[in-house]
């Protein structure tokens, strides 16, 4: 079955790169370009993990997460990817279940995916 | 008693002509004839007649006395004769009582137009003025001072110094509530001269909160006694507040950066992954794209990390950490971007200690990368953990240019660059040092290092260990 993994983020460079490294990696991909279509893509279907921008127009990472909790409580690991100062603090913030920092090596986006789907 | 105030007018009418024949003799002596000379003379004759009448007041009861004895009228001669002889001197008295009163007179003005000129200084100064006497009473309080505190224009009763700390809520830059002996005033009526002082209090007025900078000096008297004190406050609080939008502006722009920076690392990594077919030379080109966007990333972090302690202090997630553990790390992370060195760990043992993870990684890496970057020629660099008397003391040292003494002291004052217009200069922002040195020391720690020019530098930190009972605490510590 495989469920897919659920990239959010507004730069569409960012989403590509992502989207590109965790396909070639064996993935399957769905990507959002802001929390509102995140959360179309949920309801579509739910995926096994949600790598989430936080600074979003239309909906933020924040917003959503909650959004997100109150619908679907914690069927999907989320895991921050944000340029902000402190990841873990935002991560711990909105109650996200990983963080990672932009920028990111690649060994490093693999790694926590890895570790999330196990 | 008719006949005694007789006598005394008959004396006193004869001074007069006396004197006026005396005053018209000098007049014409020194001025030579003339109607006009004449009626000036006649002028100030009467003037002085008239002086010399008072003066006759003055003395009458005494001339009364005499002239009552048996030899009355000799004696009334002699006195007449006494005072005719004076007479002389008279004018010259009341030239030299004139003239003094005039002096005072000057002397009330000077003082007068002294006290309006500071009145006027102090009223138009742009920083407020705060005297209070020994007590602490506030004893004078400019126009300025009044804005400062919002205190009503028309209050110029005296109120005691404690007074204000309460409904200003005067605390430190830090947030920490100031207490009476931290006021400038009060620490100046210690004895204490108070430089550069900075408070922050709220304005009752309308509610905003003022940053001031203050200075404070004891009022002495002559004996070197403290009488009072001085305060003279500046409203700092739109400088402040630039400089806060300027240190928000540094972390958005730094901020702003790191996606673009995200981006071309990303693709750098992802093209040198998946094209196996690529060239050594189209890897290597991407391989320096990779470097390049790391080294932007670091300094982008110092960016963050300057602009964030000019706001305020570092936000840490202290937990337990051990040295041992982030040296390795730290050695992982330079070790490949120093080809022509030897980093060498020649003593490591466990150290675990209260601190954050991230920034002390990011401190070690900043110790190793300076030790790489001023030692040009390569070398060996050695790295030591060592564990004494409850404290870890990590240190890094290379054989590089070192620093020169003069500019030993201010190697941790931030954007200092010791190598600047030297043929060591190896660029940087000049706040690597700074930064490690606030990292350690806001946990508890202290910075140091010993250097020879020509000969290299050893830099070290120190943490306190934690004692084994006090393991998994560490996150409950301080931010």
């Amino acid at each position: 079955m495989g469920r897919a993994l659920l990239v959010v983020d507004d730069d569409p460079d960012l989403n590509d790169l992502m989207t590109m490294i965790l396909g070639e990696a064996g993935y399957q991909v769905v990507a959002a370009t802001n929390g509102q279509e995140a959360l179309a893509a949920v309801t579509r279907s739910m995926p096994a993990l949600i790598l989430l921008d936080m600074k979003m127009p239309v909906m933020g990472g924040a917003e959503f997460t909650q959004a997100f909790r109150e619908r679907f409580d914690h069927l999907a690991p989320i895991v921050v990817v944000t340029a902000a100062d402190d990841a873990r603090r935002r991560a711990e913030e909105i109650g996200a279940e990983g963080w990672l920092g932009k920028p990111f090596n690649i060994g490093e986006l693999l790694a926590k995916v890895q570790g999330y789907l196990r | 008693m008719e006949a005694y105030t007789a006598t005394v007018l008959v004396v006193s009418i004869g001074l007069q002509l006396v004197a006026a024949v005396m005053a018209l003799r000098l007049i014409r002596l020194s001025l030579g004839s003339g109607t006009a000379w004449i009626l000036l003379a006649s002028a100030m004759v009467l003037m002085a007649s008239r002086r010399i009448v008072t003066m006759v007041g003055l003395v009458r009861p005494g001339v009364e006395q005499v002239v009552r004895g048996p030899v009355a009228e000799t004696t009334a001669l002699v006195v007449a004769i006494l005072m005719v002889m004076g007479v002389g001197r008279i004018p010259a008295i009341f030239r030299q009582r004139d003239e003094l009163i005039q002096q005072a007179r000057a002397l009330a003005e000077a003082n007068r137009l002294q006290a309006v000129r500071l009145r006027t200084i102090l009223d138009n100064l742009v920083d407020a003025v705060i005297v209070s006497d020994a007590q602490g009473m506030v004893a004078l309080a400019n126009p300025a001072a009044r804005r400062l505190f919002g205190l009503p224009d028309n209050d110029t009763t005296a109120q005691p110094l404690g007074d204000f700390i309460g409904p200003y809520r005067i605390r430190n830059p830090d947030g920490s509530a100031v207490v009476y002996e931290e006021l400038p005033l009060a620490r100046a009526l210690a004895g204490e001269v108070v430089i550069d002082a900075d408070t922050i209090q709220h304005r009752p007025t309308d509610g905003r909160d003022i940053h001031a900078r203050n200075a404070a000096a004891p009022i002495r008297d002559e004996a070197g006694r403290i009488v009072g004190a001085v305060a003279v406050s500046r409203d700092v609080t739109e400088q402040m507040e630039f400089e806060r939008l300027k240190d928000q502006f540094v972390g958005v722009a730094a901020h702003e950066l790191k996606t673009p920076v995200a981006i071309m690392k990303g693709y750098a990594q992802a093209l040198m992954r998946t094209d196996q077919t690529m060239s050594a030379d189209v890897t290597r080109r991407l391989a320096a794209i990779d470097r390049g966007a790391d080294r932007i990333e670091r300094i982008v972090e110092d960016l963050l990390m300057v602009s964030e302690l000019g706001v305020r202090q570092l936000a840490m997630r202290v937990e337990p950490v051990d040295l041992a553990a982030i040296v390795g790390e730290a050695l992982t992370t330079v070790s490949p971007r120093a080809p022509r060195h030897s980093l060498k760990l020649l003593t490591t043992m466990p150290a675990v200690v209260s601190g954050d993870r991230e920034r002390l990684r990011q401190t070690m890496i900043r110790l190793l990368d300076n030790a790489v970057k001023f030692s040009p020629q390569g070398g060996d660099v050695e790295i030591a953990i060592t564990v004494d008397a409850g404290e870890a003391v990590v240190s890094v040292k290379d054989h590089g240019v070192g620093i020169a003494e003069d500019r030993q002291a201010r190697i941790f004052d931030r954007f200092y660059r010791a190598h600047t217009d030297t043929p060591y200069d190896c660029g940087g922002m000049g706040v690597g040092l700074y930064l490690a040195k606030k990292v350690v020391t806001q946990l508890g720690g202290r910075v140091g290092f010993e250097s020879e020019p020509g000969r290299g530098s050893a830099f070290w930190f120190s943490l306190p260990v934690q004692a084994e009972t006090q393991r998994g605490k560490g996150a409950a510590g301080r931010r």
